[in-house]
């Protein structure tokens, strides 16, 4: 595997104030890489580093196996990005004439590559007209255009679905999942869970500008199965799952037991060994919303 | 990287209104003055000898170092380029486009160099418009009042040695307005602070330097607007406008030597750019 993309031991402070404290990643080539973490976080710190828009207190950035450092950028030329809430544009000028700077810029691009990525990201009829005229939405798909009008190696994506309908947001994870088994790269920062976890080969979570937990989707959420019982006695039942092997957490939520850990099969021949019959048993395949909740809270 | 940088500013400045509405409002200046001084030849109001002497002010050549008077940092062209400097430099802080280029790997003295040349086009071009315009003006009126355009008493070499004078006095407004708003990241408080420097520092401090002689005169005399003032002299500028009347024109008592007025331009230019760079170099762009 090639490694597009590593932080090592990155760190920012403004101040007193530690924006990102450590954090270690690599994206391997032809994988989409998720980032999460919840508000404040440091992921768009830590993105703002990767792209050169603010320079570390400490640790390395290597891309492409070169180090990125402030006199150190050319291998920025092959990184493809929508970075920030909105995409930044000159309000004055045309989708078009963003494009042609984005041309420049990069170098080495044919005309024709304009007209096609403003077909991919539907905003040919709209090419001439001022960006300050453009909905939210096509201002995130013209910043899509401007990143992969070069057809970067690595693309780095923050928030790129923001202000887009729900159309407009299967179309970029259709992308983004159709970019990576072309072979790119794709970083992916989003608070929309449910979208990281459904195009992403590895997810990094981030919290007080720590690295949480980083593994691939399946690895997270295995393990994370939840069986949830009624029983008559609830203390018996916990005092019966909770020093069993393999059982992560047993606790109370209502009426009903949660377990982590062990398959629903398991938690029934237990209690049932144990004089415990459950009236009910159900299982619970948490996502990655719920892994996020666990790591984060776990921490706070 | 330069070239192409070049050319993207040059895209980004050629599409803004504000450069041609500047370029516009001094050329409608111009014709304006010329176009009063016409009305005054027509009255029979004004005396004859008053007539002729206004006339002799602005028909050829004289009328061209006025209407060049216009572009200089004694009339509108100090605040002209504060006004477009502000807005091309800041304005991009608060639109986060600088992100564009420095994303794409741009080096950050790269991107701020280039919007450095690219405003001292801008410097040239409203100077540019001034003499072109002064130029038809003052040849338009020299033959409404039967005068004579004698091109030997002023050459297109006196005209590009007036431009550049003119455009190189503004230069120390166009560094210190960049390193403004460079530090602010705001375009009314570039605006702001840059023509409190003008009207405030520069219209009070020298004077007053000066006028307490010694150390504090040779600095008063060596205050940007104090030696762009001695070019525009130099230039014969100056005392076209008095002639006209205008009060504009800060008075020289003990002026410095044009040389030296040409190096120290050069030097303020310089280290406020300096400043610019590093203080570019160091920014957060992400927010």
């Amino acid at each position: 595997m090639t490694t597009v993309l590593e932080t090592i031991h990155l760190k920012k402070s403004f101040g007193d104030v530690h924006a990102v404290s450590d954090v270690t990643l690599a994206v391997q080539k032809g994988e989409v890489f998720g980032f999460l973490g919840p508000n404040g976080a440091g992921k768009t710190t830590t993105i703002g580093m990767i792209l050169g828009l603010l320079h570390p207190t400490g640790g390395e950035i290597r891309l492409f196996g070169e180090p990125l450092t402030a006199s150190r950028t050319g291998s920025l030329k092959r990184v493809g990005a929508v970075f920030g809430a909105q995409a930044t544009l000159v309000p004055y000028l045309s989708a078009r004439d963003h494009l042609h700077m984005a041309a420049r810029l990069y170098g080495g691009i044919e005309k024709a590559r304009i007209s096609d990525i403003l077909e991919q990201v539907g905003l040919t009829a709209a090419a001439h007209r001022q960006t300050q005229q453009f909905s939210t939405g096509m201002k995130q798909r013209l910043g899509l255009a401007m990143a992969l009008l070069h057809r970067p190696e690595l693309l780095i994506l923050d928030e790129p679905t923001n202000g887009m309908d729900p159309e407009g947001m299967r179309e970029v994870r259709n992308l983004i999942r159709s970019l990576a088994d072309n072979g790119s790269t794709v970083f992916l920062s989003s608070h929309l869970l449910h979208e990281i976890e459904q195009v992403s080969d590895r997810v990094a979570i981030l919290s007080h500008g720590r690295i949480l937990a980083q593994d691939r989707v399946q690895n997270l959420l295995a393990g994370t199965t939840m069986v949830k019982v009624r029983v008559p006695n609830m203390e018996q039942a916990i005092a019966v799952l909770q020093h069993l092997p393999r059982v992560v957490k047993v606790q109370p939520n209502g009426t009903h037991l949660e377990i982590t850990g062990l398959p629903s099969d398991a938690v029934a021949t237990h209690l049932i060994q144990s004089g415990i019959i459950p009236s009910e048993i159900t299982t619970v395949q948490n996502n990655l919303e719920d892994v996020f909740l666990q790591v984060t809270q776990e921490v706070a | 990287m330069l070239v192409s940088m070049l050319k993207i500013e040059q895209t980004k400045l050629f599409r803004r209104k504000a450069l041609w509405i500047e370029l516009a409002l001094v050329a409608s200046l111009i014709v304006l003055l010329f176009g009063v001084i016409l009305i005054i030849q027509g009255s029979n109001e004004i005396p004859d000898s008053e007539k002729a002497l206004i006339s002799s002010t602005l028909s050829w050549p004289n009328g061209i170092k006025v209407a060049l008077a216009v572009s200089s940092n004694q009339m509108l062209g100090a605040l002209l380029i504060i006004v477009l400097v502000s807005m091309v430099v800041a304005q991009e802080y608060t639109w986060q486009t600088y992100t564009l280029a420095v994303r794409a790997g741009a080096p950050r003295f790269t991107v701020v160099i280039s919007k450095f040349v690219i405003l001292i086009v801008t410097v040239f071009l409203i100077v540019m418009t001034a003499l072109v315009v002064g130029t038809v003006m003052t040849g338009l009126l020299t033959v409404a009042t039967g005068g004579q355009i004698d091109l030997s008493r002023y050459t297109i070499g006196d005209a590009l040695f007036s431009m550049l004078t003119t455009a190189y006095s503004l230069l120390p407004y166009l560094a210190l307005t960049f390193l403004i708003a460079v530090i602010t990241r705001s375009l009314p408080a570039s605006i702001g602070v840059a023509i409190g420097y003008v009207f405030i520092v520069e219209g009070i401090l020298p004077g007053l330097l000066m006028f307490l002689g010694g150390l504090p005169g040779q600095i008063g005399m060596m205050m940007p607007g104090q030696l762009a003032s001695v070019l525009v002299n130099a230039n014969g500028q100056s005392a076209a406008l008095q002639s006209l009347g205008e009060s504009a024109a800060p008075p020289v008592p003990y002026g410095v030597d044009p040389i030296v007025a040409v190096v120290g331009i050069g030097l303020y230019t310089v280290i406020f750019l300096a400043v610019a760079v590093i203080q570019f170099q160091k920014q957060d762009l992400t927010s």
